[in-house]
């Protein structure tokens, strides 16, 4: 569905006389196939949206090249344009509109009859729970139900391929499982291809199949959610002591359960990376207990994509791109 | 740039299509700024006041002009200052729909981009066609129309 080659954009500055290149994205591979669904992760000006408006044509690339659902994004444009649908950052409706009439009006502008895109638009608005809000504005709409309207602007001229340009961002956590139900759908019911950019982790691990990790321009990692947290070693335990004296000889007790590792202290805490944690949990709490350590917690995490993140860019996603 | 541009090229040279586009465009404006009648009365009552209140004020400097009716100098006037503010004011809806990512939106429809501007173009056109005819309606109220006739073609 995508292939892209070398894909890149950059933009130049002028500081007074002087102009510096920004290299937004320096020379991406993209491989999408049919029937997938692939998510885009980086944290705020990797070039994720960027990279995605050269796919959508909105965007020419400096360099580089990408075929979208078969088309050539710089030679076949309005055949591309035709093939995709596109879910902004930003919305697509104004807000003073009809939701039914942008809906409609956005759909004839993909060549289809008023009447058929009526019917398209509201099919749409049945299968993403909008019923009942054709002739509202999307002034008066909570802001899961305008993400939705958006959604079906994108899909109202029937697309193989959908891009989704941080779809969840600014929802609740309500709104947002909600959503994700949603685009899950449209592989299931539509058969749909779907390439959606996200920062949030969870977000790419509860929908994706595969995973695309750009930073810089660059993509640094990209393979399923399961593959990538492997590649993070082990779990990571944590534990918080109630006493500070506690600190030395409970890092030892820690250590002990991987041979040659050293555990990290901050404070009254105390962690560190251990394979397969559940099973050594049992000897590590009967070692603190023998040693007469008082614990005020213990918590053990698998590997989440963060920490996939901070393995793979040496960075923390949460830390915003300096 | 010119990859855009032959896009239009391409897209225009299925005639019927480009003018489709921009009506699709044109009616959505139209029909976005009629459902907000403030704005429509507003856009209609401004020539009117601005004709009844200031043209009184003007009737001392009539003679001065070589006429006797100030309205004869004002409603042409007007006419240019609404030509003017017109196509200052053209690309301000412009703005809010770009915000609201509209324009982005309809960029990655198939349909030409020069109709994505023509449509919007072409209401401010209307709009501005309706308040001119009101003012040389209002004109002729006022005594424009009369022997000299000058009111339009300006020679007043």
């Amino acid at each position: 569905m995508i292939h892209a080659r070398g894909l890149a954009r950059s933009f130049t500055t002028k500081k007074g006389r002087e102009k510096t290149e920004v290299k937004a994205v320096d020379g991406v591979d993209i491989d999408v196939e049919d029937g997938e669904i692939v998510g885009f992760l980086g944290p705020n000006g990797a070039g994720k949206t960027t990279t995605l408006r050269m796919l959508t044509t909105l965007l020419t690339p400096t360099s580089g090249s990408a075929t979208v659902a078969g088309y050539d994004v710089a030679t076949q444009a309005e055949q591309v344009r035709r093939s995709i649908g596109y879910v902004s950052q930003s919305g697509s409706t104004l807000p003073e509109a009809l939701a039914g009439e942008e809906v409609v009006d956005h759909g004839r502008l993909y060549g289809i009859s008023k009447a058929q895109a009526e019917k398209r638009g509201r099919q749409l608005f049945d299968q993403l729970d909008l019923d009942g809000l054709w002739t509202r504005k999307p002034s008066a709409m909570s802001g899961g139900q305008r993400r939705r309207l958006d959604i079906a602007m994108g899909l109202v001229h029937d697309p193989k391929l959908i891009f989704l340009d941080e779809p969840t961002t600014g929802l609740d956590p309500q709104a947002r499982a909600n959503l994700w139900e949603h685009i899950s759908a449209l592989r299931t019911d539509r058969g749909a291809t779907i390439f959606l950019t996200t920062h949030y982790l969870d977000e790419a691990d509860a929908l994706c199949d595969r995973i695309l990790v750009i930073d810089h321009g660059v993509i640094v990692a990209a393979d399923t959610p399961e593959v990538l947290k492997q590649s993070v070693s082990g779990d990571l335990v944590e534990l918080v002591l109630s006493d500070a004296g506690d600190v030395a000889r409970a890092a030892i007790a820690l250590a002990a359960l991987v041979p040659g590792s050293t555990a990290d202290a901050d404070g009254l805490t105390v962690s560190m990376r251990v394979p397969h944690a559940g099973r050594q949990l049992a000897g590590l709490l009967r070692a603190l207990d023998r040693d007469k350590i008082a614990l005020d917690s213990i918590e053990v995490r698998r590997p989440t994509l963060d920490d996939v993140f901070l393995t793979v860019t040496g960075r923390s996603l949460r830390e915003e791109a300096a | 740039m010119t990859l855009r541009h032959g896009d239009d090229v391409a897209s225009s040279v299925h005639g019927g299509n480009f003018a489709r586009e921009t009506w699709i465009v044109f009616f959505r404006q139209l029909r976005i700024a009629l459902r907000n009648p403030a704005w429509v009365i507003i856009g209609l009552v401004q020539p009117i006041l601005y004709l009844g209140l200031f043209g009184p004020l003007l009737e001392p400097l009539a003679s001065s002009f070589g006429t006797d009716n100030a309205y004869t100098i004002f409603v042409p006037g007007l006419l240019v200052q609404l030509g003017i503010f017109g196509a200052l004011f053209a690309g301000f809806g412009l703005v809010a729909e770009w915000r609201a990512g509209v324009i982005e939106a309809e960029r990655v429809t198939p349909a030409s981009r020069t109709a994505l501007l023509l449509g919007r173009i072409l209401r401010d056109v209307l709009q501005l066609l309706v308040q001119g005819i009101v003012l040389i309606a209002l004109g002729y109220a006022f005594g424009c129309g009369r022997p000299s006739a000058g009111c339009c073609s300006g020679s007043c």
